[in-house]
């Protein structure tokens, strides 16, 4: 055991007392927060429009939408059948210590006809890449651990994609387990700027293929911590911000959205509409992808997702009705979170045993080759010191 | 070794005196209390007969959530019962190992390595293992495993490789080996003589 | 839900493969212990049959089952055992907890690469096989029948095995043949004096009480078997009769009759009726007072028929004799004398030398006794008489044998039945029967006593029987008499007690090498034939022929 308790425990006890100052402040702000958002009705979506004009660039937050803010949304009826198409994806990272350099990504995937009772369609896809253009890309570096998730994502989308134009003849919900918009083109500098917007440019065209296929198609973000709403709702307190103060100083810092709408939905229930304001989203809404998002209590006393969804989803009340329906609809018997997408994750996931037997079988192939697979000693060392079981009849 | 057959899994741990192997499979093809399996040692010089124990199915909290729901869907049940991949962990009891075409009744030189798959052992090759009843001592010389059961149902699985007509009489036969060990309890023999009749 | 039939067709189909057991424990007194083969069945088993058990050291153990035993390695087993409608359990119980196990006594080793097997010094290590014998190696422990060994029967469930009479070692000592009333003792006592005739190794005397030898011996029912006479109508064998009426009434051939006349009884010969006649202890002694004063015509002058009457007076008047004791005498002479028609007054002939001439020469001779084969005193006397005579004979011509005087004599048995009569404790060690059976073949003289009783038999002549043949004996005292002086005796007893009433024996001592229990040869056509005996319609066949040949067409 490395960590000593003993010097640690005033610093646990600091952590302890703070987590609950904070928790106590926000309780306090919390009623002001409700109380504001019938006041942004009131002051109405064009002075909120001038507000957030005049709180400039940097500002970000929720744009309001043609719904009204504070309005709260009932379950729609689900229809009599709807194809409901899930995927994830993970990971095995490059390992400079593994036998050999490589990274592999795997996508799990599933397709429910809800409705015929039949068995779901699973799948589990895996790529493994060890290419120098794979691993290197243009810079030279190896890739990074942010730019293998965003080519994650690319799979996962063109995996959607690739679902929904095999369904036909019955509405077809596609979901994501993560917001729509990129997280790698929200994240990068300008370094690799080329190469990520060569992924970008992927990704919107598998989101292009979706909405010519006919289907809605959703990302879902389980335990948002986001404050966009917050955000818009501070501009009702302080219609003049100090464009040069940081946005981090809001009035409602310490509270999230999700404990706002928890407080304003009821289960099966949705909040308005709004539109993410982040650069990025502009790349989207250029291509016709513009991203909106909303809350929804997915059943349970204070299960808040955040779901996103195109434009064009948004403003076809049927699709949209799929989206709300569906979700409530999938997660009646997973605790608040859709079904197809516990299972795509499962079907993704690539435990530490499936990674140690497939590097198992890498060295098997090094080996047939005439290399002599060598494992770094540090990796060697994390071997040796590792907790391991020993085995007892 | 010629692999005609699907591996149910790859070792995780081991010792001389058995392995446990780990595998993800849907439930139609989950080994069975009491099977032969076999998986290789020494780079493929041996194999390793064993005589699977215990099966444990780990921690699911998916099916555990789902279960508390009631309200399933039907194409959730069939995803269930058809697709989802049983997490598994299966032990294995050495009752012996086969080198150059002979079989030996006794443990292994060395166990066999991490992750070396394990497979069910052959239909003629259980009837060929278990023609000599010498693989019984490291049966009853393990403890804390429930030997009866895995005898009874070791053999009866072992009698099935007999045409019709011998497969009681290779189960009395069997009864009296086991009887041998078992002489001095007459409970446990008369328990174990129930569960071969059934 | 076991089918019975499937698996005893299963198991029945190893049997003969798989070795009846291993030796589990045991001694060289006791016996081995063997535990059953579990594919056997118990119930193949039978007391009496022979086995083989390979030892570790390439020797080769023969043994003979004596008993058979169930048992179980757990003692809790026969307080619960399987539920009898559950065949399975009970099959798998059956050669595992529970157990056969039988006791072997082991009787000779043959080592390795030996011809004849030896009486046993050791015994075979623990868990040894042990096999059935087969009939190779049954064969092989009684050698073939040549001169000297004679086919007396077939070991049982073995009927194409002979087994051999050593009959130089059966007549070079005293031998017995024993069982109860019915069971075939006649039979195979001539069975065993044709061979013996046969081999021409010894002379028998044959004190035929109930016309068993001689001529037409009746067998069950109407059925008529050979007498020795017939089996050797060439002189071998002589019937001499003490009732030609009878004798010749039987159609039987008939080579001499005997008398005896008064005058050559001696009170010797009489004192061995005293308990017959009823005569006291001083009646007895008085006997020979009697004959010292009264002469050769003692019996005469007691029975009055030569004047007497002063003499007899004058010896009560001298006070030797109680005139109680001498009338009483008389009066038991009248009524036994008076009966026996063989008894003749006067000097008698020269029957005991020519019977000893005839002996001597290599003549069997059986003695009818006819009608008098019924009264126990005539056969006692007579056989006494004879014997002691016939003995005396042998002693001299031995004695002067050793001087380099004359030749040897030739072997001689003589054959008794009712022997306890002559043997009882009482009196055996004064009787000349006891005497032969104590002297061994000292004067080339040996006894055959055939009896129905053997524990009526003085225990040290007992000892002496080299070779028994015994039938069934179901008497306790009988059987022990039986083994008296046989070591490793109490393992055979369970052999003896499960003989059949018929046609079985169980043969042991010198003129076998191993205790065996045979099945008798049939004394049938097949015997005589093998005898040498050509029929009467056989012999004119072959006349035939001989003719046809001899003239041709």
């Amino acid at each position: 055991m490395s960590l000593r308790f003993p010097q640690l425990l005033t610093q646990i006890e600091g952590l302890g007392e703070s987590a609950a100052r904070r928790a106590a402040e926000a309780a306090r702000k919390l009623p002001v927060a409700l109380r504001s958002i019938d006041e942004a009705q009131r002051i109405g979506r064009d002075e909120l429009t001038n507000r957030i004009r005049r709180a400039g660039e940097r500002w970000r937050g929720a744009h309001p939408t043609d719904e009204p803010v504070n309005v709260v949304f009932g379950l729609p009826p689900h229809p009599s059948r709807l194809n409901v198409i899930g995927a994830d994806g993970s990971q095995i990272l490059p390992d400079r210590h593994a036998p050999a350099l490589y990274f592999l990504i795997n996508i799990g995937s599933i397709l429910i006809e809800q409705g015929t009772g039949s068995a779901p369609r699973t799948a589990s896809e895996a790529g493994v890449f060890y290419d120098d253009a794979d691993l290197y890309g243009d810079s030279g570096d190896l890739a990074s651990p942010a730019w293998i998730n965003g080519k994650r994502d690319v799979a996962e989308m063109e995996t959607l994609a690739r679902l929904a134009e095999s369904c036909s003849g019955a509405p077809t919900l596609a979901l994501l387990d993560n917001g729509l918009l990129l997280w790698l083109a929200l994240q990068a500098g300008d370094q690799h700027r080329k190469a990520v917007d060569r992924l970008l440019a992927e990704y919107l065209q598998h989101l292009t293929r979706l909405r010519a296929s006919g289907v809605a198609v959703a990302g879902l973000v389980d335990r948002p911590r986001s404050a966009d709403v917050l955000a818009l709702l501070a501009l009702v307190l302080a219609p003049e911000p100090d464009p040069e103060s940081s946005p981090a100083i809001s009035p409602y810092r310490g509270l999230t959205d999700r404990a706002l709408f928890a407080e304003r939905l009821e289960p099966g229930q949705r909040s308005a509409r709004f539109v993410d304001s982040s650069p990025v989203n502009r790349d989207f809404e250029t291509v016709g992808h513009q991203i909106q998002f909303f809350y929804l209590n997915t059943g349970g006393a204070h299960n808040i997702a955040r779901v996103e969804i195109p434009g064009w989803v948004a403003e076809d009340p049927k699709r949209l009705e799929w989206v709300h329906a569906g979700i409530i609809e999938q997660s009646k018997t997973t605790g608040g979170f859709p079904y197809p997408l516990v299972r795509a994750h499962e079907l993704a996931v690539v435990t530490a045993a499936d990674r140690q037997a497939f590097e198992a079988m890498i060295e098997q192939s090094l080996i047939r080759r005439g290399l002599r697979p060598r494992i770094s000693q540090k990796a060697q060392t994390k071997r040796w010191t590792g907790a391991r079981r020993r085995h007892r009849v | 070794m010629v692999v005609t057959q699907v591996p149910i899994g790859r070792v995780t741990r081991c010792s001389t005196r058995g392995f446990v192997g780990a595998v993800r499979l849907p439930e139609p093809d989950i080994p069975a209390f009491g099977g032969f399996c076999v998986v290789e040692t020494q780079h493929g010089q041996a194999r390793v007969i064993g005589l699977i124990y215990d099966l444990s199915i780990e921690d699911d909290e998916l099916a555990r959530q789902m279960a508390s729901a009631g309200d399933l869907s039907r194409e959730q049940l069939a995803d269930a019962q058809t697709n989802r991949q049983v997490p598994l962990e299966f032990s294995a009891l050495t009752v012996g190992f086969a080198r150059e075409g002979t079989y030996h009744y006794t443990l292994p030189p060395q166990p066999p390595l991490t992750l070396a798959e394990v497979y069910p052992l052959d239909v003629n090759e259980v009837h060929s293992f278990t023609e000599r009843f010498d693989f019984l001592p490291l049966i009853f010389g393990a403890d804390r495993l429930p030997v009866d059961d895995l005898l009874a149902a070791a053999l009866k699985q072992a009698s099935l490789t007999y045409p019709e007509k011998q497969r009681l009489p290779y189960l009395v036969q069997a009864g009296r080996e086991c009887a041998r060990f078992m002489a001095a309890d007459l409970n446990r023999l008369e328990n174990l003589i129930r569960s071969l009749q059934t | 839900m076991t089918d019975a039939s499937d698996l005893d067709s299963y198991f029945g189909e190893r049997q003969g493969e798989t070795p009846l057991g291993t030796v589990v424990g045991g001694s060289l007194s006791a016996g081995l212990r063997v535990k059953l083969d579990p594919h056997l069945s118990i119930e193949r088993l039978a007391v009496g049959r022979y086995v083989v058990i390979q030892g570790q050291s390439r020797r080769t153990f023969f043994g003979i089952i004596t008993d058979i035993l169930l048992d179980a390695a757990n003692p809790d087993l026969p307080r619960r055992p399987p539920d009898p409608s559950d065949s399975f359990s009970a099959e798998v119980y059956r050669g595992s907890v529970a157990y056969g196990a039988m006791q072997v006594t082991p009787m000779l080793v043959l080592d390795e690469g030996a011809q004849e097997p030896r009486p046993i010094k050791t015994i075979p290590a623990h868990f040894s096989r042990v096999h059935e014998a087969t009939a190779a190696d049954v064969e092989r422990v009684f050698g073939r029948e040549d001169q000297s060994h004679f086919f007396i029967g077939s070991p049982l469930d073995m009927e194409l095995v002979q087994v051999n009479l050593d009959l130089g070692r059966f007549v070079a000592r005293s031998s017995g043949v024993f069982g109860k009333s019915g069971t075939g003792k006649s039979f195979i006592t001539r069975t065993i004096l044709a061979g013996i005739v046969k081999s021409g190794l010894a002379s028998s005397l044959v004190f035929d009480m109930h016309n068993d030898y001689g001529w037409a011996v009746k067998g069950e029912g109407q059925h008529q078997y050979k007498g020795l006479r017939q089996l050797f109508p060439d002189g071998r064998v002589n019937v001499v009769t003490l009732d030609e009426e009878t004798s010749r009434a039987r159609g039987s051939k008939i080579d001499r009759i005997l008398k005896i006349g008064y005058e050559q009884i001696e009170p010797e010969d009489v004192e061995m009726l005293a308990g017959l006649m009823g005569l006291s202890d001083i009646q007895t002694g008085a006997l020979y007072y009697l004959r010292r004063r009264l002469g050769p015509a003692w019996i005469a002058k007691l029975l009055e028929e030569e004047q007497a009457g002063e003499e007899l007076q004058e010896l009560v008047l001298s006070g030797r004799i109680l005139p109680g004791t001498l009338d009483a005498i008389q009066r038991k002479f009248e009524s036994f004398f008076r009966r026996m028609g063989f008894l003749v007054p006067g000097k008698g002939d020269e029957a005991v030398d020519d019977i000893f001439n005839r002996l001597n020469l290599g003549t069997s001779i059986v003695l009818e006794f006819g009608r008098y084969g019924n009264t126990l005193a005539a056969y006692v006397l007579v056989a006494n008489y004879l014997t002691r005579r016939i003995h005396a004979r042998y002693v001299d011509r031995m004695n002067r044998h050793a001087g380099g005087q004359a030749d040897e004599p030739r072997p001689l048995m003589i054959v008794i039945e009712e022997a306890h009569k002559f043997l009882d404790p009482q009196i055996a060690g004064h009787t000349i029967f006891g005497n032969i059976a104590r002297e061994l073949r000292k004067y080339n003289v040996t006894l055959l006593i055939v009896d129905q009783r053997p524990s009526g038999i003085d225990d040290e002549v007992m000892s002496q029987i080299g070779t028994r043949v015994t039938c069934l004996l179901d008497n306790e005292a009988d059987i022990r008499a039986v083994f008296s002086g046989v070591s490793g005796a109490g393992a055979l007893r369970e052999v003896l007690a499960r003989l059949d009433t018929r046609q079985q024996a169980l043969i042991m001592g010198h003129a076998v090498p191993m205790p065996v229990v045979v099945r008798t040869r049939d004394y049938d056509q097949s015997f005589y034939s093998a005898i040498g005996v050509v029929d009467g319609e056989e012999r004119k066949a072959r006349a035939k022929r001989g003719a046809e040949t001899l003239f041709g067409d």
